[in-house]
């Protein structure tokens, strides 16, 4: 199995992430193959459907502003 | 011993393009290793996993405390310790992290400073939209 997290990770600069804010997704060889609403949907379907391969997962931001608010 | 890596491109509801410091970091638990997305945040004390991602690679817990969020509100949390694997190519390099695992699902993975930003010289270049890691090797005297 080869670690080609690097590749996969770089391969989301090609990507529109724009459809996947706010949720899971999956990229194996160097492509965005599955998303969802939860990292157990998506690690299921990488595993059953890739056996092999090695995937990079993440939950990307939601398409809202993030800010750090500590105010009480 | 530098490397970097892209900001991530997104566009807000409100139309607006915005770039993210988005990274690639495998977390090693003690049942199996995980390659995922994270984000790089300089204002969180903690690095913050999923209590599913948890799960699954198995991350032996300390404690439990609670976080103070993005709505300020504090939420409870487990605490642990995982190992992470960060770098490009030959520029990969093995440490421990302290994480917290709060109590609510649906968070993404937020790398922030404990463990982690003592490793590199860490420089946010937005103008370029990208961010550049210089491994700093740390001082055992100290």
């Amino acid at each position: 199995m080869i670690n080609n997290i690097i590749s996969n990770f770089e391969a989301l600069d090609k990507e529109d992430l724009t459809k996947f804010a706010g949720k899971w997704i999956a990229v194996v060889d160097n492509k965005v193959v599955v998303s969802g609403e939860s990292f157990k949907e998506i690690y299921t379907y990488v595993k059953t459907n890739y056996p092999r391969q090695r995937p990079l997962i993440g939950k990307l931001p939601e398409p809202t502003p993030i800010v750090l608010n500590s105010i009480r | 011993m530098t490397f970097s890596f892209n900001y991530k491109q997104t566009i807000l509801k409100s139309g607006k393009i915005i770039y993210r410091p988005l990274i690639p970091i495998t977390l090693i638990g003690s049942n199996e290793s995980l390659d995922v997305i994270g984000i790089l945040d300089s204002g969180s004390d903690m690095s913050i996993i999923p209590k599913s991602i948890a799960e699954v690679i198995g991350v032996k817990y300390l404690g439990e405390d609670e976080i103070s969020g993005i709505t300020g509100k504090p939420i409870k949390s487990k605490q642990g310790v995982i190992n992470v694997e960060f770098g490009k190519d030959r520029e990969k390099t093995n440490f421990q992290i302290p994480v917290v695992i709060p109590e609510k699902e649906d968070v993404t993975i937020i790398i922030g400073r404990l463990g982690f930003f003592q490793n590199f010289d860490i420089t946010f270049q937005e103008r370029k939209r990208k961010i550049h890691f210089k491994r700093v090797f740390k001082n055992i005297w100290n």
